[in-house]
């Protein structure tokens, strides 16, 4: 049953890859698994990290679909074996993939990833003419769930309540007080 | 009321997947569901044509029902065996232009293409020395009969490269008696590695990496080497996981399609009309 049909993975996906800025090495397909191998070996490794939020959406599906590949089919399938091995170069991810992160997620449906958006941030480029070019970044944060790291979000953001948006702030102040009624 | 409002806000809240510290705490149903529909492993090879087009924005869950109807209709008129890309297949359809009013072709299945109603399959042999392909629609209404004649797979998924090969792989006796599977055996896999003739080839197989060509690269001339370098070689996309998944099927829509299959056949079978059985597997059978 190992090379049986895998389930969906649930996380967002769009319907054609997206091209990657890749920085220093020549822009083609295999840049760009380059580039979303590193992030990907990044992200078993730390389980927590903060990268352009182009790149994180991208790189969810990979990490994604490889946990779930642990998951559904363990170290022993070859397929499997083929892919840890390219993505996770460093031998000591794999052993790092089978016994720490697949357990967490026996028997539990996917996603086993979270994406977290931050404030976008500006950085200064550099000074031409004591003039100054900046440039902003949108960044998110891609992280493997259940990792050792305090949450994300505290426990009332996550239920909507210090939500910034005034809207939502309307309608559960409403909902509370028609309930105290 | 306003109660019950701010209760499926919540009990949404909790299952939404945008939220992710919510999300991903439900145990794996689907697997429970596959085993429950008793889902057949090998479902995307025996029904190449129910699965989802490839293409994600050209799949349209309207047409693809209406389809499927259709073709489970068609397939309680014709009994579709199961055959893979490498089986030998014979197929027989009417022609009124025949004196016989009806045409027979053996073949070996090279290619089995495209999604839905527009499902086709490739036959090849060889008649006379010369090498013959075609191409069937499998819900062509004019096809009468298709029988397996020997159920087998071969080493790739596709087989167009025998059209370089030499005549003797893909030479079959039309007069050859069905050879029965026994139930419940696994699918044989043919290992036959085939010689390409010289090139210049129709391709360059050389790049696809298939499995089942013997060392295409020695036996040419070196004029046809220099010509024929490695420009093209691209082996690292099979690692791009998503890709594949991309293209693939998945679980969650082979247990659909088999739970409706299975519901039709049912049907039919309670109103008497009918014992024909759709879904099948030489593998799985018991």
């Amino acid at each position: 049953m190992s090379s049986a049909t895998l389930p969906r993975i649930g996380v967002t996906i769009g319907h054609v890859a997206q091209k990657l800025k890749t920085g220093g090495i020549e822009p083609s397909r295999r840049a760009r698994l380059e580039v979303l191998r590193r992030i990907v070996t990044r992200c078993v490794r730390e389980e927590r990290v903060e990268l352009k939020w182009n790149r994180a959406v991208e790189a969810r599906p990979y990490l994604e679909r490889l946990i779930q590949l642990g998951v559904e089919r363990g170290p022993l399938d070859e397929y499997t074996a083929e892919m840890m091995e390219w993505w996770l170069p460093e031998r000591d991810l794999i052993v790092k993939m089978h016994e720490v992160i697949v357990p967490r997620f026996a028997e539990i449906q996917s996603p086993y990833t979270s994406l977290y958006r931050l404030p976008p941030k500006r950085l200064q480029q550099f000074i031409q003419n004591k003039r100054e070019f900046w440039k902003r970044y949108d960044i998110g944060i891609l992280e493997i769930d259940k990792n050792p790291f305090p949450p994300v979000l505290s426990e009332n953001s996550a239920k909507n309540e210090e939500s910034p948006n005034l809207l939502n702030l309307l309608l559960t102040d409403a909902l509370k007080n028609n309930l105290e009624k | 009321m306003l109660r019950r409002s701010l209760g499926s806000l919540r009990s949404f809240s909790s299952k939404c997947k945008s939220e992710p510290q919510t999300a991903s705490k439900s145990s794996n149903t689907i697997r429970k569901e596959a085993n429950l529909v008793g889902h057949i492993a090998a479902f995307p090879e025996i029904y190449p044509d129910f699965l989802q087009s490839p293409v994600w924005n050209r799949r349209n869950a309207l047409k693809e029902e209406l389809e499927r109807r259709d073709m489970l209709e068609r397939r309680m008129n014709i009994d579709i065996p199961e055959f893979y890309v490498g089986s030998i297949v014979a197929v027989t359809s009417s022609d009124s232009n025949l004196g016989a009013k009806e045409h027979r072709f053996v073949g070996i299945c090279i290619r089995r293409e495209k999604e839905g109603l527009h499902h086709q399959f490739t036959l090849r042999n060889t008649i006379e020395g010369i090498g013959v392909e075609i191409m069937y629609d499998l819900y062509n209404p004019t096809i009468k009969k298709i029988e397996t004649l020997k159920l087998e797979k071969r080493l790739d998924s596709d087989l167009s490269y025998l059209i370089d090969a030499l005549p003797e792989y893909s030479t079959f006796d039309f007069h050859m008696e069905p050879l029965a599977h026994p139930a419940g055996t696994p699918i044989p896999i043919n290992e036959t590695k085939v010689k390409l003739k010289p090139a210049p080839w129709t391709r360059r197989w050389e790049i696809f990496g298939c499995a089942g060509i013997e060392d295409s690269w020695s036996g040419a001339t070196p004029w046809f080497k220099r010509k024929l370098q490695k420009t093209k070689v691209n082996d690292y996309e099979k690692y791009d996981l998503v890709a594949a998944y991309r293209e693939g099927s998945t679980l969650e829509h082979e247990v659909a399609v088999q739970k409706q299959i299975q519901k039709f056949e049912n049907e039919r079978h309670a109103a008497g009309l009918t014992r024909r059985r759709i879904l099948r597997s030489a593998a799985a059978a018991k």
